[in-house]
């Protein structure tokens, strides 16, 4: 899957295998398990796209290379890059849920908390010592944290697999 | 509150007026959700005696009591009405994202009353009702009506139930369909929802389902998800339902012809392994479910029925194949598509049609407009489908399913109509399965698999499937309770063995769920007062004794092929069964419920 906006090669993110994931939605019900205390499903940073009835991908904060929530945010330091994933710290004493980072987010990952009004993203479970709650449930091993460099290198093997494979037919 | 929302919405579709009401604690705890709140909800708002299709039915959608948060694969939802296939109960389940969306709308049910003046959809926007107009869909298929909906109020999260053009045509197993791919499917709700000029209800639901004990959950959710991934859940995952192809047919179970014969010549063409390996396109899963059992079959390129792309299950698969003698795949693919977008079940369209070929081979029915329907012809089979939902030449008299089609053909034609109280057989032969044959006879929906689960002790040998005997009753009646139990927690009964030990488990979960006590005592004895409370409506709509039978074929004709060949199934052999299973559940001999039981099971409360 290639992305509509360069991400950073040094990025760690979630990644779904669209191939794999079957859209239950579990790993929106994991993140707001850890995330919030009533498990409430709006609070989770993964988001599951269903298209029925064939296409299913979940999707969070990736780290894009210059990342337009941080350009656009018009509170200096609520939003910063994470030095160890390349993703999206958002500091709660100075955002003040203005969402213009909502707007801009080319993978819909920035998120509201409608108690807090402040936004949310995706960051890894950094606290937790299992990791990430959505990789851990996911029932089909749709999810990986991985790099882009990662998923583009098992996207080439899929496409030549899938080529070898109708070559033998 | 948590788990619940503890509120009812009550609709008015002639006063397009919508009204909260109140649920007590004490009744969810006693019909916990699902199909047993939506049974009690109808018992209580239903004039008895009222025609299935007249404005003054009554129609109930019911979350499971889990939906809504991470307990896995509970998303379904019931639906329950006065049928008008059997003219009794008619509770449907299904499953998706509608009862987690509807939960989060604020609702645990919706009872839906009266008959709106044009065709109208409700929007249920949190706790905001509208009824919106319909005119520029009535006549779309489920499919298109979804999109449509969606489009229109500009949201991609709003969930629809919807009915096609057999439902706005009153064909009597017309399905409620929801998310594309799933659909309250048996008893004809679609019709009721066409008969009140409803055409479907959207729902966006932004709310909360708040979990007293969110840790214990998620903690039961990972033990029982890696369970699902084992071998008590591998069939659904792989290659789906349609597994069950080759094991029926080799146990001489799988019904071919109209149940002429049992078992089928090209069984390994039609196995779901080979439509698998040769259509497979995408495997799918309800609302948090980790099984995920939904497989989307595609008919690739350069094939007759190119481009039809459906999810396809076994009793489908059954009904629109070899019940109708047939094995072409891409039209059973096609038939399977045309069923969903128009809003036909499946399993009484095929077991329909069926009747109709073995009247067309019987000379019983003649050609009209030059149409027939021949066993094999799988083109006609497909062909027929449009007229039924359209009520069409000879689709209008399958429209009214095989029961009645065989009333006004008349001719001895009900011999061969496969169904039990009016509802069609699914794809199992109760004469090689004689628990399953006294579920199907005694079942308050009519003969359905699915509420009786009494083909489990005959499949997984538990018993000897060719003997009547006493014992029968009890066994039906354990797992007709687990099926209402499953059904009312919400729960998808493909889940259930992944339970050691189902009510326990299913307790703990309720009381980790909602915060109150619960036990399995409790549960148990509420999955006996659900079905209980099924019985008490059909007798106060007019069942009688007799209406606990079999089609005369199941006692005529002997098992016709495999294993258990040439063995007999009297009437009598059904009989004994039946007053055993009555005896079981405290009924009188004629089968009607006692005044202790009602006493015992907390019954006593309800009007006769
Ligand atoms: S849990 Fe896995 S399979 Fe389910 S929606 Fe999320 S990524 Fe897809």
């Amino acid at each position: 899957m290639t992305a509509p906006v360069p991400l950073s090669p040094e990025a760690r993110f979630v990644a779904c295998d669209p191939e794999l994931c079957v859209g239950c939605q579990l790993c929106e019900f994991a993140c707001a398990t850890v995330k919030d205390p009533h498990a409430n499903i709006l609070k989770s940073r993964i988001r599951v796209a269903r298209h029925e009835p064939s296409l299913m991908v979940s999707v969070a904060c990736r780290g894009c290379d210059d990342p337009a929530c941080v350009r656009v945010c018009p509170q200096e330091g609520a939003l910063t890059i994470n030095v160890d994933n390349r993703l999206i710290d958002v500091d709660n004493d100075i955002c003040d849920g203005c969402g213009w980072c909502i707007n801009v987010c080319p993978f819909g990952a920035v998120l509201l908390d409608t108690d807090t009004k402040r936004v949310v993203i995706c960051d890894l479970c950094a606290q937790r010592d299992n990791g990430a709650a959505c990789v851990e449930i996911c029932p089909k091993d749709a999810l990986e944290i991985a790099s882009i460099e990662i998923i583009t290198n098992k996207a080439n093997g899929t496409a030549v697999q899938a080529l070898v494979k109708e070559l033998n037919t | 509150m948590n788990g619940y929302t503890g509120k009812a919405l009550i609709v008015d579709l002639a006063d397009r007026n919508a009204i909260e009401q109140a649920l007590a604690e004490s009744l969810l705890r006693d019909y916990l959700g699902g199909a047993g709140l939506a049974v009690r909800l109808l018992y209580d708002h239903l004039t008895p005696g009222v025609d299935a299709l007249d404005p003054d039915n009554v129609i109930v959608f019911s979350c499971g009591l889990f939906a809504g948060t991470i307990v896995s694969a509970s998303a379904k939802h019931a639906v329950a009405t006065k049928s008008p296939l059997t003219g009794m109960i008619g509770d449907a389940m299904a499953g998706s994202f509608f009862s987690h969306t509807l939960k989060r709308a604020g609702y645990d049910a919706v009872v839906i009353k009266g008959k709106a003046e044009v065709p109208t959809y409700l929007f249920i926007d949190d706790s905001d009702v509208f009824f919106r107009n319909a005119e520029a869909i009535w006549g779309q298929g489920c499919f298109d009506t979804e999109e449509f909906i969606r489009e229109e109020l500009g949201d991609e999260a709003i969930r629809v139930s919807s009915i096609g053009p057999a439902g706005e045509n009153l064909v009597r197993y017309a399905c409620i369909s929801n998310d594309r791919g799933r659909q309250a499917g048996r008893t004809g709700p679609g019709a009721v929802m066409g008969s009140k000029n409803l055409k479907a209800i959207a729902v966006r639901g932004s709310g909360v389902v708040s979990v007293d004990n969110s840790a214990a959950v998620y903690q039961v959710t990972r033990e029982l998800n890696t369970l699902a991934q084992g071998p008590a859940t591998g069939k659904y995952r792989h290659p789906g339902t349609n597994g069950n192809v080759l094991v029926l047919n080799r146990l001489g179970v799988f019904p071919t012809r109209n149940f002429q014969r049992t078992e089928f010549a090209k069984a390994d063409h039609i196995s779901g392994e080979n439509i698998y390996r040769h259509y497979h396109d995408k495997t799918v899963a309800c609302a948090a479910c980790p099984i995920a059992c939904e497989q989307i079959m595609r008919v690739a390129g350069a094939e007759p029925h190119e481009g039809a792309r459906v999810s396809l299950d076994y009793e489908t698969l059954f009904a629109l194949g070899p019940c109708c003698d047939i094995d072409d795949i891409p039209a059973i693919i096609r038939a399977a598509e045309l069923c969903d977008e128009f809003g036909l079940d499946t399993i009484s369209t095929g077991v329909t049609i069926a009747w109709a070929m073995e009247a067309f081979e019987k000379r019983l029915l003649n050609a009209q407009d030059g149409f027939e329907l021949r066993f094999g012809d799988a083109e006609a089979m497909v062909a027929v489908i449009p007229m039924i939902a359209q009520r069409e030449g000879l689709g209008a008299l399958l429209a009214e399913g095989s029961r009645r089609a065989a009333e006004t053909l008349g001719k001895d034609s009900d011999y061969f109509a496969m169904h039990g109280k009016g509802l069609e057989f699914a794809g199992y032969d109760p004469r090689g399965m004689k628990t399953y044959a006294l579920g199907l006879a005694v079942g308050t929906r009519g003969a359905c698999h699915n509420r009786s689960l009494a083909y489990e002790p005959d499949l997984q040998g538990q018993v000897d499937r060719h003997l009547a005997e006493k014992g029968r009753g009890a066994l039906a009646m354990k797992q007709e309770d687990i099926a209402v139990t499953l059904d009312s927690v919400g729960v998808c009964k493909f889940l259930r063995g992944c339970f050691s030990d189902m009510y326990e488990e299913l307790a703990q979960l309720y009381t980790n769920v909602t915060g109150w006590d619960m036990n399995s005592t409790e549960l148990r004895r509420a999955g006996e007062r659900i079905s209980n409370l099924k019985k008490l409506f059909n007798i106060r709509e007019g069942w009688t004794r007799d209406l606990d039978r079999l089609p005369p074929r199941i006692h005529e004709e002997s098992v016709p092929d495999g294993p258990g060949k040439n063995i007999p199934f009297p009437r009598e052999e059904l009989e004994i069964m039946v007053a055993d299973y009555y005896e079981a559940r405290g009924w009188t001999a004629d089968g009607r419920v006692t005044q202790p039981t009602l006493d015992r099971l907390g019954l006593a409360d309800v009007p006769s």
